[in-house]
C-alpha cells in the first residue's frame, strides 16, 4: 500500500504540492501524469523519501517515510528519474548487493527481464544510459518489494524491453504489489495502469480508472 | 587509473618541497635550545596536526554526505554496522598519504628522538581523530538532528533551518572543534611530558577520545542512515529555490568582466566560464603557489629570489589553462565560428587567474619585510604578463618551452 495524505511542499514561494492525496492499494496499477511543473518529480520524490513534506504524511507498506525511513525503505522499490549505478560494478553484481542487503531476490529472473544477455558481467561504466536505467529497474525489482514507485522510469528504453517491464508490472500487482508510474507517455498509459491520477499545478485534477475516462479518454483529459 | 594512483601522493611531493622553503618561517626552532626549542617543535607539529585533523574531517563529510555512491545507495536498506566499517575503512585508507606527507614535517626532528616521538604520537592520533569525527559525527548528524535530546542546542544554530538539516549543516564545524580541541589538549600535554611530567604522555593521545567518540557515532541505525537522502535533497532544494539562474552561471572572477571595455566582455566571460569549470584545478593552482611563495619569503627579505620562482612557476602553471582551452576546440569550428578577440579573452582571463599568487604572495611579504616586497611585486608581474601573453597564442608544448624562459629570466634577473 501506498499512501500519501494532504502533502503540501513549498521551495521558496513557489508551492509544488498544494494538499496532494494519492493512495495506491496492493494489485493497484496507477498512472501518474502531468504537464511538466504539475509537482510529479516532486510527489515521487515524497514517496522515495527523497524530500520531506512540509505538510501531509506518507506512508509505504504502513512505515512512515518521515518516522520509520527504513522500514519504509525497504519495502519500496523506487526508481527515479534520472538513476544512478556503480560503474564499477557489473549488472550481476549489482543485484547480488541488493539482493543482500534486501534479505533475497531471485536475480537471474530480474537479469532475464531486463534482457541484458553476457552483458550482464560487463561493468556499469560500459553501459549505455538505457542499460543503466535497466539495471536500475531490476534492482527495483529483484527482492519482490510490496511497493513500486517509478519516476518515468521507462523512458528511453527500447519497445521490447518497455513491453516486458509493463507486463512484470501487471504481474507484480496481481500478486498483490502496489505499482506508482509516472509518465508522459500517454500511448504507454493502459499497459502499466489501471487507474490515472492526473496533477495540474501541484494539485490532484483527476483520479479516476482508466475504462471509465470515456470517449475522449486520455486524449481528452489533456486536450480539453 | 595508474596515474591516479601515483597522484594521490603528491601530498608528499608537495610537502617534500615545502620543507626547504618553509625552513625559516616553521622551523626556526632548530635555532633555539631546552624548553624553547620544545615549545618551538611542538608548536609547529601542532599546526600541521590541525590542518592533518581538518583536512581529514572535511573528508569524511565528502565521503559519507556527499559522496559519488549516494545515487545507488538511496535507493536501497544500508546496513549500518557493515556501511559504518566501510566508510571508516575507506576513510583511513585515503587518508594515508595525507598522513604521510604530515609526517614529512617530523624529519627536522630526527636528532631529538624525544620530539621525534612526541611528534609522531601528536601528528597520529590527530589523524585518528580527523578521521573518525569526519565520518562519525557526519554519519550521525541526521539521528541526531531527530532526536529530542539535541533539540536544545540545535534550535540555538539553526536559524530558519528545520533541526534535521542544521544538524548536517553545523556536523562539520562539530568534527573541527572537537578535533581542534583533542589536539591542542594534546600539544598542551606532550609539552609537559617532555618537561619530565612522564604521566603526561598519556594526554598525547587525547585526540583518540575524540576518534573513539566519532568510531561509536559511526555506528547509527538504518532510520538514520535512510533520513539522509531527504535531509540533503531539501538542503539541495533550498539552496536551488533561493537561486537566481545569474548565480547558478556565476565563476570566479566574472566580477570583472563588466569594468572592462565593452568590446572584450563577451569573449572573455566565455573564457573565464570554460576554465573555472573546465580546468578549475589549474586555476585553483594560483592559491597554492601563492601560500608557498609567501612562505619561502617571509621570514627573510633575502629570499625574494626563491618567492618570485615560485610565483613565476605557479604562474607558469596556470597559464597552461590557455593552451588546454585551445586544444578542445577543434581547428575547424574555430574557422567557422571564428571568434574575433578570442586570444585577447584568454589572455586577459589567464591575466586574471594568475593575479593571486603575485598579489597574495607580495602582500604577505610587505606584512613582514615591508618595501622588499615591491620586488617580488614588479617581477612576478612583468612575468605574469609575458606568461599570459604566451598563454593566449601559443600550443602547449611552446608554451612550455618559452615558459621555463620567463620564469628563469623573472626570478633571476
Amino acid at each position: 500500500m501506498i499512501v500519501a495524505e494532504g502533502l503540501r511542499k513549498c521551495f521558496g514561494r513557489v508551492t509544488a504540492l498544494d494538499g496532494v492525496s494519492i493512495r495506491v492499494a496492493p494489485g493497484e496499477r496507477v498512472a501518474l501524469l502531468g504537464h511538466n511543473g504539475a509537482g510529479k518529480s516532486t510527489l515521487m520524490k515524497l514517496l522515495g523519501g527523497h524530500l520531506l513534506p512540509g505538510e501531509g504524511s506518507v506512508h509505504i507498506a504502513g512505515a512512515s517515510v518521515a518516522d520509520a525511513p527504513d522500514a519504509a525503505r525497504r519495502a519500496l522499490g523506487y526508481v527515479p528519474e534520472e538513476p544512478e549505478c556503480w560503474g564499477y560494478l557489473s549488472a550481476r553484481e549489482t543485484l547480488e548487493y541488493v539482493v543482500a542487503v534486501r534479505g533475497g531476490g531471485d536475480i537471474e529472473a530480474a537479469l532475464a527481464l531486463i534482457g541484458l544477455g553476457a552483458d550482464a558481467d560487463r561493468l556499469v561504466r560500459e553501459y549505455s544510459q538505457g542499460m543503466r536505467r535497466k539495471v536500475a529497474i531490476a534492482a527495483a525489482l529483484v527482492a519482490n518489494p510490496p511497493a513500486l514507485v517509478f519516476d518515468e522510469a521507462l523512458n528511453g528504453l527500447d519497445p521490447p524491453s518497455t513491453l516486458a517491464i509493463a507486463e512484470e508490472l501487471r504481474r507484480r500487482a496481481d500478486a498483490g504489489t502496489a505499482v506508482l508510474v509516472s509518465t508522459h507517455v500517454i500511448d504507454l498509459v493502459p499497459r502499466i495502469a489501471t487507474r490515472v491520477v492526473v496533477l495540474r499545478a501541484g494539485r490532484v485534477e483527476l483520479d479516476s480508472p482508466l475504462d471509465a475516462l470515456g470517449a475522449g479518454g486520455l486524449e481528452g483529459v489533456f486536450g480539453g | 587509473m595508474g596515474a591516479q594512483r601515483w597522484f594521490r601522493w603528491a601530498p608528499v611531493l608537495a610537502a617534500l618541497a615545502a620543507l626547504p622553503l618553509l625552513g625559516d618561517s616553521l622551523l626556526s626552532f632548530r635555532h633555539l635550545e631546552g624548553a624553547d626549542q620544545v615549545s618551538g617543535a611542538l608548536g609547529m607539529v601542532a599546526r600541521v596536526a590541525l590542518l592533518l585533523t581538518a583536512v581529514l574531517a572535511l573528508r569524511g563529510y565528502d565521503l559519507v554526505v556527499r559522496g559519488p555512491d549516494r545515487g545507488t545507495l538511496d535507493l536501497h536498506p544500508v546496513p549500518p554496522v557493515a556501511y559504518a566499517r566501510a566508510r571508516l575503512c575507506r576513510a583511513a585508507l585515503e587518508a594515508t598519504p595525507a598522513v604521510a606527507a604530515a609526517l614529512v614535517f617530523l624529519l627536522p626532528l630526527l636528532q631529538t628522538p624525544a620530539l621525534l616521538v612526541a611528534g609522531a604520537v601528536l601528528l597520529l592520533s590527530a589523524a585518528a581523530a580527523g578521521v573518525g569525527l569526519g565520518v562519525g559525527i557526519n554519519l550521525a548528524a541526521p539521528g541526531l538532528g531527530a532526536d529530542r535530546g539535541m533539540a536544545g542546542v540545535l534550535d540555538a544554530v539553526r536559524g530558519t533551518n528545520p533541526r534535521v538539516q542544521a544538524a548536517l549543516l553545523w556536523a562539520p564545524a562539530a568534527a573541527l572543534f572537537l578535533g581542534g580541541i583533542g589536539v591542542l589538549g594534546a600539544t598542551a600535554a606532550l609539552e609537559a611530558a617532555l618537561a619530565g611530567r612522564w604521566w603526561a604522555w598519556l594526554g598525547g593521545g587525547l585526540p583518540l577520545v575524540g576518534a573513539a567518540l566519532g568510531v561509536r557515532l559511526a555506528h547509527t541505525d538504518g532510520n538514520t542512515l535512510a533520513r539522509l537522502p531527504a535531509v540533503l535533497g531539501e538542503v539541495e532544494a533550498s539552496w536551488a529555490a533561493s537561486e537566481s539562474a545569474e548565480e547558478g552561471a556565476a565563476v570566479y572572477l566574472d566580477w570583472v568582466v563588466p569594468r572592462l571595455p565593452a568590446q572584450w566582455r563577451l569573449e572573455t566571460l566565455r573564457v573565464l566560464r570554460h576554465g573555472w569549470r573546465g580546468e578549475r584545478g589549474w586555476v585553483s593552482l594560483s592559491f597554492v603557489g601563492s601560500a608557498l611563495a609567501a612562505a619561502a619569503g617571509f621570514s627573510d627579505p633575502s629570499r625574494s629570489t626563491a618567492a618570485t620562482l615560485v610565483v613565476l612557476t605557479t604562474a607558469a602553471a596556470v597559464g597552461l589553462v590557455g593552451p588546454r582551452l585551445r586544444a578542445r576546440e577543434p581547428e575547424w569550428l574555430m574557422r567557422a565560428l571564428p571568434a574575433p578577440g578570442r586570444s585577447l579573452a584568454v589572455g586577459v582571463s589567464l591575466w586574471l587567474w594568475m593575479q593571486p599568487v603575485v598579489l597574495l604572495t607580495a602582500a604577505a611579504m610587505a606584512v613582514r619585510n615591508g618595501p622588499s616586497a615591491a620586488d617580488v611585486f614588479v617581477r612576478g608581474e612583468g612575468g605574469v604578463f609575458a606568461l599570459a601573453l604566451l598563454g593566449a597564442r601559443l600550443p602547449t608544448a611552446g608554451y612550455a618551452a618559452v615558459a621555463g624562459l620567463v620564469v628563469a629570466a623573472g626570478a633571476f634577473s
